[in-house]
């Protein structure tokens, strides 16, 4: 077997790739190349590869790894895509070192290589893709998410996340996350929402971070810093079928879940408004126009309930078509197209105890140009309109 | 006799999300952090990472300034990922402590719950509980956004949001820290440093000017030598006049060094636009700073801007080996994804 690395290769026409991961890996091969057409077969010598590889190393409780995959060299760019042949070990190895998703939640586990380097960067230069990642895949309820993160390459935080699409769940799914005092014990039963009712309403995993601290002075030492989650109720229609709250969402972090779990929560959302024309019930295209919530949960502590929201009109279309989606169809109301409203934001605040608004403020900016100085060559193109009550 | 050491730094519109980020692979097996949460904690814990560059000692107070938050009116109480933001940097510094051979006995660290500071914007507070704790005092305030009490307003932009901790050896004496995130300079040479310096202008009528043991720390956007001319044709200072820079906050001072640059370019210039002060090729303006006034302190104090970029090293080497100049422009790009200004370091003696 031969040392290689790819920069003896490609580091010449690709003079970036020196900084990149595959500046550093070296890969045990059989023949001069591991690369036959654009095939890569080879496997990655945890040991030779330096300093970087101990973490995976002594995580994985391995000295190499076995990979395939293709290397492309075509129109100046290089691009490398590999993957590890020994996912079963990899699995276990994993399983036993984050115990807190082994067992039955951990399906599959992978590393994997994802390189793009321009044969125009120079020697100073990054590479346009550059990531060496640790690919695992969890069942939770009756579904299947990928968690995934970045190596870790030195002692140190790093993080393992995914973020789910039509993944349902039930509370007591999650109950691994917490596994002292079970995680459903830990979501609020009195949310300040008619959407949700405990016992029936239907729950999303939209997004699981689990941050780990590692450790290599000694042997190697894993501990989970913080296990975060987004859960949330889907497509709530406000008014059928242009406008829906998708997802009205709880984010809840527990820190020291294997410990003494405390967690914190906090609620967001985004109401989207569907083009005229093409609405349907769940929606099929991209909303014309969000408006992003943001809450605090009242706690023992503190007994404020706060609700913010940002508009965004990332195509800067105009009140008109906010007009037309809500009708559902072309409706003339004499505002001219090219008025558009840039924010609208709002924020208030209540007092849960007394049961009365604490602060409440808008801010409303429309842009045009509004002739309001006819022809002399002065114009307004933004005004705004703000509010703040404060008790 | 604590021996104190404070970190204010300028995270540029951080939030839970950015402190996941992860660097490209490349850079990351550098060493100097998994993520731009990790890099945060080696800095502010001063670990083995920045031997020689930064004190081997974890900051007792980390402001974070450019903090992102929901809401928008000040002193409002803060939402979205603001909360989640400071209970995941808080988590990792905890968890580094004992890892990185600090006592957790000694550093152990929480987080203030802030206030809306301007715009979907506030200030983080990150202290060591073995030095300092809130008052427990039923009903006392731990953060402030503060006003200017001579016109009862909040300053404009991002007003001040001023923490009170007390020392837990002698509960009695406290420390005070105004977070300032100021509005950035604009328009013609000679009133570029007006938004700036009409803001630090206002510092003095806010309620912590007259508390000692107060630090203002943070992104000024301006120094204490800058100044712009106003319609009378007087050079106009932040805090006092040419003769004495401190004149309109007498007890205060800084021991940052005149032009130490602090905001950090997108790319390399090179040569470096100020040939006396090479650092120039990536950073561009003195804007950060920590002005004090302290009491009971024992010897001097001590105010540096670590250099992040010139002094980052190749940790896959033993002993490490340094990056720049050969692989600058990596390294810059790894910053901007942490930051655009560079951190703050204050530290001294005090009796307490």
């Amino acid at each position: 077997m031969a040392s290689w690395k790819f920069t003896d290769q490609y580091g010449t026409d690709f003079p970036a790739l020196a900084n990149s991961i595959l500046g550093i890996l070296e890969f045990d091969i059989s023949g001069s190349s591991p690369v036959s057409g654009t095939t890569f077969t080879g496997t990655l010598d945890l040991k030779a590869s330096g300093n970087a590889l101990n973490v995976l190393a002594l995580l994985l409780g391995m000295e190499s790894i076995p990979m395939t995959g293709s290397v492309t060299s075509d129109s100046g760019e290089l691009k490398v895509d590999l993957t590890s042949t020994n996912d079963s070990d990899i699995k276990a190895a994993l399983a036993a070192i984050i115990p807190l998703i082994g067992g039955s939640i951990l399906q599959a586990g992978s590393v994997a290589i994802t390189n793009q380097t321009s044969a125009t960067a120079d020697a100073e230069d990054d590479s346009e893709v550059d990531e060496f990642d640790l690919n695992t895949t969890i069942q939770i309820g009756g579904g299947t998410g990928e968690l995934v993160t970045q190596i870790p390459m030195s002692d140190g935080v790093f993080s393992l996340n995914g973020t789910f699409t039509g993944l349902g769940i039930g509370l007591s799914d999650l109950d691994f996350l917490v596994p002292g005092s079970q995680f459903s014990s830990q979501f609020p039963t009195d949310l300040p929402s008619d959407y949700y009712n405990p016992s029936t309403t239907q729950l999303e995993l939209l997004e699981l971070d689990l941050s780990l601290q590692v450790s290599t002075k000694s042997g190697i030492d894993l501990s989970i810093v913080e296990v975060a989650t987004n859960i949330g109720i889907v497509n709530i229609p406000l008014y059928p079928n242009a406008l829906f709250l998708n997802p009205l969402a709880v984010n809840i972090s527990v820190t020291s879940p294997t410990q003494d779990p405390q967690p914190q929560f906090g609620l967001t959302g985004t109401i989207a408004l569907y083009p005229a024309g093409k609405q349907t019930s769940p929606p099929s295209v991209d909303p014309d126009f969000t408006y992003d919530l943001e809450a605090q949960l009242p706690t023992g502590e503190d007994a404020t309930f706060i609700v913010s929201g940002t508009w965004d009109n990332p195509e800067n279309l105009g009140v008109q078509t906010v007009i037309n989606d809500l009708m559902n169809q072309a409706y003339d109301t004499g505002i001219g197209e090219d008025v558009t409203l840039e924010n609208f934001d709002f924020e208030a605040s209540a007092d849960t105890e007394k049961g009365e608004i604490s602060g409440f403020s808008v801010e409303i900016v429309m842009s045009s140009t509004f002739g309001i100085f006819g022809n002399s060559g002065f114009d307004v193109k933004d005004f705004s309109i703000s509010l703040d009550y404060e008790k | 006799m604590p021996n104190l050491k404070f970190i204010s730094w300028n995270l540029k519109n951080v939030s839970r999300n950015k402190l996941q980020k992860q660097f490209t692979a490349g850079f990351q097996a550098l060493g100097m952090g998994n993520t731009v949460m990790d890099y945060i904690v080696n800095v502010v814990l001063g670990t083995e990472v920045w031997e020689d560059v930064i004190s081997p000692k974890p900051a007792d107070m980390f402001v974070i300034i450019e903090l992102k938050t929901g809401g928008r009116r000040k002193g409002a109480p803060v939402s979205g990922s603001c909360i989640p933001s400071l209970t995941l940097v808080r988590n990792a510094l905890n968890a580094a402590i004992p890892t990185n051979g600090y006592d957790p006995m000694e550093y152990q660290y929480d987080f203030l719950v802030p206030l809306v500071a301007g715009r979907y914007e506030t200030m983080g507070f990150l202290y060591n509980t073995r030095v300092f704790r809130p008052d427990p005092t039923p009903g006392a305030v731990s953060v402030v956004a503060e006003r200017d009490q001579v016109t009862n307003t909040y300053l404009d932009g991002r007003t001040p949001l001023v923490a009170q901790l007390q020392f837990v050896q002698n509960p009695a004496v406290t420390m005070r820290w105004s977070a300032i995130h100021d509005r950035p300079p604009q328009g013609a040479a000679n009133i570029r440093f007006r938004p700036p310096i009409s803001f630090c202008r206002r510092l003095p009528n806010t309620p912590s000017a007259a508390v000692t043991n107060t630090f203002f720390l943070g992104d000024f956007n301006c120094q204490p030598t800058n100044y712009y001319v106003n319609g009378a044709g007087n050079n106009v200072y932040p805090f006092g006049t040419a003769a004495n820079l401190f004149a309109n906050l007498p007890n205060y001072g800084t021991t940052l060094p005149d032009n130490s640059l602090t905001s950090v370019r997108k790319s390399l210039v090179n040569p470096p636009p100020d040939p006396t002060d090479p650092k120039s090729a990536y950073l561009s303006s003195p804007y950060d700073n920590s002005i004090y006034w302290a009491q009971n302190l024992l010897g001097g104090v001590e105010t540096e801007v670590p250099d992040l970029i010139g002094e980052a090293k190749d940790h896959t080497f033993n002993p490490p080996i340094p990056l720049y100049p050969g692989r600058g422009r990596i390294v810059l790009n790894a910053y901007n994804r942490v930051s655009d200004h560079m951190p703050v370091i204050t530290e001294f003696n005090i009796q307490v």
